[in-house]
């Protein structure tokens, strides 16, 4: 709709809706209302008239009637039809038959009916044409209606013309300039802005928003071409390797935008720390032949520039920004060479990268000079230039860089693929990614089968689920067993075949992911070499140890008495001979000790022992040793309730090896101090002896194989020299340290430190040990002693083999305990507080209740004793000596306990070697009773026949090892208990199938019997209990 | 009017001449001239004065002319003698002669009165006999020729009754007889012809009455004979001059005669008293 339209339709609409309203509303309404007027007057001339018909009406007086009638008819020219009924309705005027009607019809009748005194005399009827008489009415407001439509008319053609004039035809002018001005148009003409009102406005303003553009528009194309050159130079410099042409494309783009005639544009270099300048691109304003080929052949290559004594080189000194609009007087300047040509105004701007200047542009002459606003303006294209320029000496850096890293690389893998043994890197998952050519040859592998592949492929089926479960393990911060140095395992070659390795895995970290670096060596050699020594160790250890065990076996007898008194002469001898027995016999064990060590086949069995309780019994044991040096041991204990994850018998071998140390260099009456104290996260046990410390020039071999301080005390001291390397091998295996501090003099102390629950790397599947618990051994044992420490003591050593102690005090305590309480035995003090043992003694005797019980005196004054009580007729079990002989109380004990079941116990003894066998059965045999198998075939024999309690079970037979029937017994006679006494040490596995081990000539007499002792009657109460 | 009232009224009058007759006696006193007012007063003055203008040229005797608002007041004055001359109808003749015994000088003998009977053209109506108990329209009830006489006529004559309706003037029987408000209305043919055509078309006569002598110009006896011979001989000069007669034509008096009192003879015979509405 044009604008025409929209101004003049309210106009147009008002109009209409005025004359509609007029038309249809206003004058209908007047209409009606003259119309009733008009009724009203006619009626209201009508009841004049009747009132004045009435008289004549009454009389008759029809002349006077008709002559009113005539008057009125003639005189109102409104009145067509004017009729008088009588009241019986016949018609006195006009005379019937009616006059003939004027033209013009009657559209209204009026009645008017005539009373006179309440009673109709007649009726009056008008006709009147009330169009007519209304159409001479209305004709002035139809009259008036056409001027006012004409007078609408006129206004809106009068406005519409104004409006063409002053609006429309304005903005038509303005809306095709503008779309000139849209079109890029700028020069295009407006109308006149001569009125003052928003038509004017409109135009003046836009005419200033014409010439706005048309500025903006030329400023925006140099930002365009500002832009473009930069974009340009950025993606030429992406795409590119031609720095140079850049550079000049470059340089050419900042000319044009500058509006500058000629310029370059250099990198900053320096020459022993002095700044020079190199260009990257130069205009070529060479002004002859010279100057020509000078350009020609070094332009390309970059000019330098040392001299900075001019105004490129003021911006490359100071780096700052170069302003010279006027250089002929410009200070800076340094002049120009002949020919060159003018220059009236110079701008150089430098590129910083950080605070150095790493390059600069310069222009020149640009037409009236140059100003901080171009500076500004190009401030995006210094930064792109600053940027290349930045990016380019990187490039140069990264490609030395580069070649530095391919050299050392190719060294690295020459190193790499030349080592002897195999280098396997894999990632976390086990894929291989790195197989040297060591391991190439080891596993007759390619690389290329391999890498890729899963580690696993190399281990034989059994172990590779182990390998990646130690992985996993280790992975998920488990212990790591595998890890570390020295782990051996099995590899498969490409053809099948097996062979041991040694490996040791590494992992390392490559940024965020982690790797393992496996070393792996063949050892099959070595194992060949290992499996010779072992042949040869168990060999000799069995050739050596079996005939030992004999002798110490045999002395030990002799020795003890068991088997008769000793000519008073023999006895020293006898003495002599079990002891250097017993030296040899620690010889050889540590010997073997020291072998297993250092092939690394020390078995721990690893469990957490409470500290000072380890500590006491290995004070304990070791006593009468210090004891007989004329050394006293003194234990304080720093740390009550702490535990240990130790080897017990390892440990107590450490112990008893320091204490050992200690005892021998003591002197006479000297203390030894073992302590233990917290410390660091872990545990110190520390020994210190007062003796004369270890010189100097030892302490570097200390703990060195078959080193001992004084070679000239060797033999005085005894020792074989290796207990301390052993004891440091021990302790290192659990993790722990072996130190020492020594004062030249004034004594040595030995300190091993171990972690709290200390962890051994080398720790096997435990050995549950069949530790009888006190619900299986019913035994009670009442132990009558007033000296608490020696009643602990007792009490002690009494519980670990698994009895139940009562300790009475007193005699009197005593006798309260006995009434109310079974016992299988008791051990007396003949010292009491309130009587004296013997009297006890008989006391008990007489007791129906407790004569059979069975006594072991433990008494300092035993043998006197002994003597007084000898005439009776009394079961003394043993007599017992303080310091109490732990062995030989236990077996004193056990043989009482023994006693209540009806027949002796039944022992089949599986020794193929007489000898032992003879040993055995002597020690055992006032126990129990024993029999002897020399094969496998006898044994099963016997086994199969007789009833037997216990096995005592040798490997070394002649038809076949021991442990052969292991399985038949465990599945034919499950519960009975079995003793592997060989000479070899036995592995963990096969001890586990057995009650206990004990090895030949490590085992002395006691042990023997103690082990015996205890393995049956655990069996014998499980039997009980059954 | 009963005779018993005629005698009164003669000895009223005789009184009322003494009365009257002696300022009249009195030389050169102006006459009294009373006028029917068959016409409205206007018109009466319209006609009458130059007659009487003329009759004063002609005998030296002033003469006033009287008006009277009306029938009943002109017949109440004649018959008081307030006239010294009047103009009457025939029967006021007879009553003012028998009242104050007013002397006829004058009258038309050109013409005589009588009235009609008109009825619709299209009335059934065809005799006096059928408007027995009908409503005729008559101008005035003692209108001469066109009530009185035929009134008489239906009374004494025929013997008839009818239902009479006054209706004021001789057009509004016309139109009451035109207008069916009236079977039949009575009138004179002079008014008749007078009315417009589709009236006097609409209207059919049904019956004349006997004709009587018109309108006298009576004098009353107070006067003189002398004077009453001299205007009634003026009078009769009058017919001479063609002006005058048509000044007399206006009365209407179409032919000026001596008049006598035996001319009304016959409507004395009428019997109209009875009908007279006083």
């Amino acid at each position: 709709m044009g604008l025409r339209s929209k101004l003049l339709a309210p106009l147009v609409f008002l109009g209409v809706i005025f004359a509609a309203i007029l038309h249809l509303f206003w004058l209908p309404q007047y209409v009606a209302s003259e119309t009733l007027d008009l009724q009203n007057r006619e009626l209201a001339m009508m009841e004049v008239v009747a009132t004045a018909l009435i008289p004549p009406l009454l009389s008759g007086d029809l002349a006077q009637i008709h002559r009113t009638l005539d008057q009125l008819q003639q005189r109102e020219n409104n009145w067509n039809t004017l009729r008088l009924k009588a009241a019986d309705g016949s018609s006195l005027y006009p005379i019937v038959p009616l006059s003939p009607t004027p033209p013009g019809h009657n559209n209204e009748w009026l009645t008017l009916p005539i009373d006179f005194d309440g009673q109709q005399i007649g009726t009056l009827d008008l006709g009147i044409d009330i169009n007519a008489m209304l159409a001479r009415q209305l004709a002035p407001i139809r009259f008036l209606e056409l001027l006012l439509l004409a007078l609408l008319l006129g206004i809106i053609v009068l406005a519409a013309a104004l409006q063409d004039r002053w609006i429309r035809r304005p903005l038509k002018k303005l809306a095709d300039a503008t779309s000139h001005i849209a079109n890029g148009n700028y020069k295009t003409k407006l109308p006149k802005a001569s009125a003052r009102d928003e038509v004017g406005k409109l135009i003046t303003t836009i005419d200033s928003m014409r010439s706005g553009l048309a500025n903006r528009e030329t400023s925006l194309s140099k930002q365009h071409a500002l832009v473009s050159a930069i974009s340009a130079a950025q993606s030429r410099f992406i795409r590119d390797a031609d720095v140079m042409a850049l550079f000049d494309k470059l340089l050419t783009d900042i000319l044009s935008i500058s509006d500058s005639e000629y310029g370059f544009i250099g990198e900053v270099l320096y020459r022993d720390d002095t700044p020079y300048l190199k260009t990257l691109s130069i205009s070529n304003i060479a002004w002859d032949a010279e100057s020509q080929k000078f350009y020609a052949e070094h332009a390309p290559q970059g000019l330098e520039f040392s001299n900075l004594d001019s105004l490129f080189g003021a911006a490359i000194k100071n780096g700052t920004t170069v302003i010279a609009n006027d250089p002929a007087t410009d200070p800076r300047s340094n002049g120009l060479p002949d020919g060159h040509p003018p220059l009236d105004a110079f701008l150089g701007i430098p590129f910083y990268r950080g605070d150095k200047v790493i390059g600069m542009f310069g222009i020149a002459n640009r037409a009236n000079g140059y100003d901080q606003a171009l500076i500004d303006f190009l401030a995006p294209i210094t930064a792109t230039c600053t940027q290349i320029v930045e990016a380019l000496k990187a490039d140069r850096q990264r490609e030395q860089a580069e070649q530095q890293l391919r050299e050392r690389e190719t060294r690295m893998r020459t190193i790499f693929e030349n080592v002897v043994d195999g280098i396997i890197t894999t990632n976390q998952k086990g894929v291989i990614e790195t197989f040297n050519h060591a391991a190439e040859n080891m596993f007759g592998y390619a690389a290329a089968d391999v890498v890729g592949k899963n580690v696993s492929m190399l281990t034989p089926m059994g172990h590779r689920h182990q390998h990646d479960a130690y992985i996993k393990d280790y992975l998920k911060g488990r212990e790591s067993k595998i890890m570390g140095a020295g782990r051996e395992v099995e590899g498969i070659r490409k053809d099948g075949s097996a062979f041991p390795v040694d490996i040791a895995i590494t992992e390392m970290w490559i940024g965020e992911d982690r790797y393992f670096c496996s070393i792996m060596r063949d050892i099959t050699d070595r194992k060949k070499v290992d499996r010779m020594k072992n042949e040869f160790v168990s060999t000799v250890s069995h050739e050596l140890r079996t005939p030992l065990t004999s002798i110490r076996g045999a002395l030990g007898l002799v020795g003890s008495g068991k088997v008769g008194e000793l000519p008073a002469k023999a006895q020293p001898l006898v003495d002599i001979a079990v002891k250097n027995c017993d030296r040899l016999i620690r010889l050889i064990n540590d010997i073997l000790d020291i072998e297993k060590i250092e092939a690394n086949k020390m078995e721990f069995d690893v469990q957490s022992h409470d500290l000072v309780s380890l500590v006491n019994n290995a004070a304990e044991v070791n006593r009468v040793y210090a004891t007989e040096h004329g050394a006293n041991i003194v234990v304080s204990n720093g740390t009550p309730d702490v535990m240990v994850m130790v080897d017990e018998d390892r440990f107590t071998q450490v112990m008893t090896n320091l204490i050992s140390n200690a005892a021998k260099y003591s002197p006479e009456g000297g203390t030894i101090r073992i302590a233990t104290q917290s410390r660091n996260g872990g545990v110190r046990v520390s020994v210190s002896d007062e003796g004369p410390g270890i010189p100097e020039e030892f302490h570097k071999d200390i703990f060195s194989k078959f080193s001992q301080a004084d070679g000239s005390d060797t033999r005085k001291r005894g020792g074989s020299g290796l207990g301390l390397s052993i004891t440091r091998a021990i302790i290192e295996n659990h993790g722990g340290q072996v130190s020492f501090e020594t004062q030249d003099g004034k004594g040595t102390t030995f300190h091993v430190d171990l972690p709290e629950q200390a962890q051994t790397i080398a720790a096997a599947d435990s050995k549950t040990e069949q530790q009888p618990g006190p619900g299986i051994m019913t035994a009670r044992i009442l132990v009558c002693e007033d000296d608490a420490d020696v009643a602990h003591l007792l009490r002690l050593l009494l519980q670990a083999h698994g009895y139940v102690i009562d300790v009475a005090h007193s005699v009197g305590e005593a006798k309260a305990l006995l009434a109310t309480h079974e016992y299988a035995a008791m051990t007396l003090d003949l010292i009491l507080p309130d009587q004296s043992g013997i009297d006890l003694f008989h006391d008990i005797r007489q007791n129906d209740k407790t004569r059979d019980l069975p006594v072991i005196v433990v008494s300092a004054v035993a043998d006197r004793e002994a003597r007084q009580l000898s005439g009776d007729a009394i079961q003394v079990v043993d007599w017992i000596g303080k310091p109490v002989d732990e062995h030989r109380l236990i077996s004193a004990v056990a043989r009482s306990t023994r006693q209540s079941p009806a027949a002796p116990l039944h022992i089949l003894h599986i020794e193929d070697e007489s000898d032992v066998h003879e040993i055995v059965s002597n020690i055992l045999g006032g126990t129990y009773k024993v029999s002897n198998a020399r094969t496998l075939a006898e044994a099963r024999q016997m086994l199969a026949g007789e009833h037997i309690d216990l096995v005592i079970l040798d490997l070394g037979l002649p038809d076949g090892s021991g442990l052969l029937l292991l399985p038949e017994l465990a599945e034919n006679t499950p519960d009975l208990p079995v003793v592997l006494f060989s000479a070899a040490d036995v592995d963990a596995k096969t001890a586990s199938g057995v009650t206990a081990t004990l090895v030949k000539s490590k085992t002395t007499n006691d042990i023997l019997i103690d082990t015996i002792h205890k393995t049956i009657t655990s069996h014998a109460g499980l039997a009980k209990e059954a | 009017m009963k005779i018993h009232y005629l005698k009164m009224l003669r000895a009223v009058s005789i009184v009322l001449v003494i009365c009257v007759a002696a300022p009249v006696s009195a030389a050169g006193e102006t006459l009294r001239f009373g006028v029917v007012p068959q016409f409205d007063a206007r018109k009466t003055r319209m006609v009458w004065q130059p007659i009487l203008q003329s009759l004063e040229e002609q005998t030296g005797i002033k003469f006033e002319l009287v008006g009277s608002p009306g029938i009943p007041e002109f017949e109440k004055q004649l018959m008081a003698g307030d006239f010294d001359l009047a103009y009457m109808n025939p029967y006021h003749l007879l009553k003012a002669n028998e009242a104050q015994g007013y002397i006829p000088l004058v009258r038309d003998i050109g013409r005589t009165l009588f009235g009609i009977i008109v009825t619709r053209k299209d009335s059934s109506i065809r005799t006096i006999h059928d408007l027995d108990g009908k409503t005729v329209a008559f101008p005035a009830p003692n209108a001469l020729g066109a009530a009185l006489i035929p009134r008489a006529e239906f009374g004494e004559s025929y013997k008839i009754n009818i239902q009479p309706a006054y209706v004021k003037s001789h057009s509004s029987v016309y139109l009451n007889v035109v207008t069916g408000q009236a079977a039949a209305g009575g009138g004179v043919q002079k008014t008749l012809q007078s009315q417009p055509e589709n009236i006097r078309n609409a209207l059919r006569v049904i019956y004349k009455t006997p004709q009587v002598a018109p309108h006298p110009v009576a004098a009353h006896p107070r006067i003189g004979e002398e004077t009453w011979s001299k205007i009634s001989k003026a009078f009769l000069q009058l017919g001479d001059t063609q002006a005058d007669r048509e000044l007399l034509a206006r009365i209407p008096m179409k032919q000026a005669g001596q008049a006598s009192l035996d001319d009304y003879e016959p409507l004395r015979q009428m019997g109209l008293d009875k009908y007279y509405v006083h």
